[in-house]
């Protein structure tokens, strides 16, 4: 027997209109410049000098000596602090009874009109070793002129004769 | 006696039986237009480039040495390298979100003259189209002039970077960023 095939098939087929589609790529991109602080383009400049005048008959000229060291930059907040590497412009030469071998000063570092870090040698009786000013915050990148100043003190007792030496060290650090 | 019985028969031709029925279906479909990225290869022709973390969606390429040991900006420069594919005419446009290279928390300037913003040229090409560029200048860029390929098209798509270099001051420290963004739209 036949059989009769009726097929009915329904089948729908349907597409929904999609939207354009972009593409998209991102290229992030990215650096970092380091902190840095340099004094006239350098990070080792050279020492600069000062011989303080003493007269004959022992009198320490207690006149400011200042230097301004131009283009002194740091591209970030910075620390300014002066110090003595000695405590005190020192002979080595021990000083008897009644004597001294130091020559006190103050010294003082202003970078670009921020404020001053000042070390005064006379602080520490003696020296003995480093003696470290105050810290300035420049509370931003900064710069233009630092500005160095050394005003020695006229010792209460006399001076022995001999060679005197100390570094006033100005470090600018970049936080 | 035998009786004649006449019976007539009629003859009706009955409708044919069908064994088969046709069920007619319409399929229809329609394709969206559609652009995609397919791939994305190393970069190429770097100039001052350090790592690099390539992705389909998002890429990032860091500058190794921004500026030098005394803040000066340093040249950089890099080939960006992709695969595509748009099924109708499509247009490319390249955008940047920053303008530029900035720090999102820049260092203060208490005094002196100090740069905030790496700035950089960057060209776009896909397939024949002219080439989109831009050159970033501290203002976001939401896009480059359009470009547009004609036909379908599958292929290459490269966009060049270089370093606006600009010496006149120091960077100030910090860490930059910006995003090139490259987006290819059908048309």
């Amino acid at each position: 027997m036949k059989k009769l095939i009726l097929t009915a098939a329904l089948l729908g087929l349907t597409a929904t209109a999609a939207s354009a589609q972009t593409a998209q790529q991102d290229v992030n991109l990215t650096a970092t410049v380091p902190k840095f602080c340099t004094i006239a383009g350098i990070t080792n400049p050279s020492a600069l000098a000062y011989d303080v005048p003493v007269s004959a008959n022992g009198t320490v000229t207690t006149t400011t000596q200042t230097f301004t060291v131009a283009n002194a930059t740091c591209n970030t907040a910075a620390d300014v602090t002066a110090s003595s590497l000695s405590g005190g412009i020192k002979s080595a030469t021990a000083a008897p009874t009644n004597f001294t071998n130091i020559i006190d000063y103050t010294g003082t570092a202003n970078l670009a009109s921020t404020g001053a870090s000042t070390i005064n040698t006379a602080t520490v009786a003696g020296a003995a070793g480093v003696e470290t000013g105050n810290t300035v915050d420049t509370l931003g990148a900064v710069s233009g002129n630092l500005v160095i100043t050394v005003a020695p003190a006229q010792p209460s007792s006399p001076l022995v004769a001999g060679s005197y030496a100390d570094t006033l060290r100005v470090t600018l650090f970049a936080r | 006696m035998l009786k004649r019985i006449a019976v007539g028969i009629t003859l009706v031709a009955l409708p044919a039986i069908s064994w088969a029925t046709d069920q007619d279906v319409t399929l229809t479909a329609s394709v969206p237009k559609y652009c995609k990225f397919d791939s994305v290869q190393a970069i190429t022709g770097d100039v001052n480039i350090g790592s690099t973390t390539l992705g389909l969606a998002s890429s990032t390429v860091n500058i190794l040495s921004a500026a030098n040991a005394t803040g000066v900006m340093q040249d950089f420069a890099f080939t960006f390298n992709a695969t595509a594919t748009c099924n109708t005419p499509s247009q490319i446009v390249i955008s940047s979100i920053n303008g530029g290279l900035k720090d999102s928390t820049p260092t203060p300037v208490t005094s002196g003259l100090f740069l905030n913003r790496i700035d950089y040229i960057a060209s776009a090409h896909w397939a024949s189209a002219p080439v989109a560029g831009i050159t970033t200048a501290g203002s976001p860029i939401a896009s480059s002039p359009p470009r547009l390929v004609n036909t379908a098209k599958t292929g290459n798509v490269t966009v060049d970077v270089s370093a606006v270099v600009n010496t006149s001051a120091p960077l100030a420290a910090g860490d930059y960023t910006d995003t090139l963004r490259i987006s290819i739209s059908p048309q």
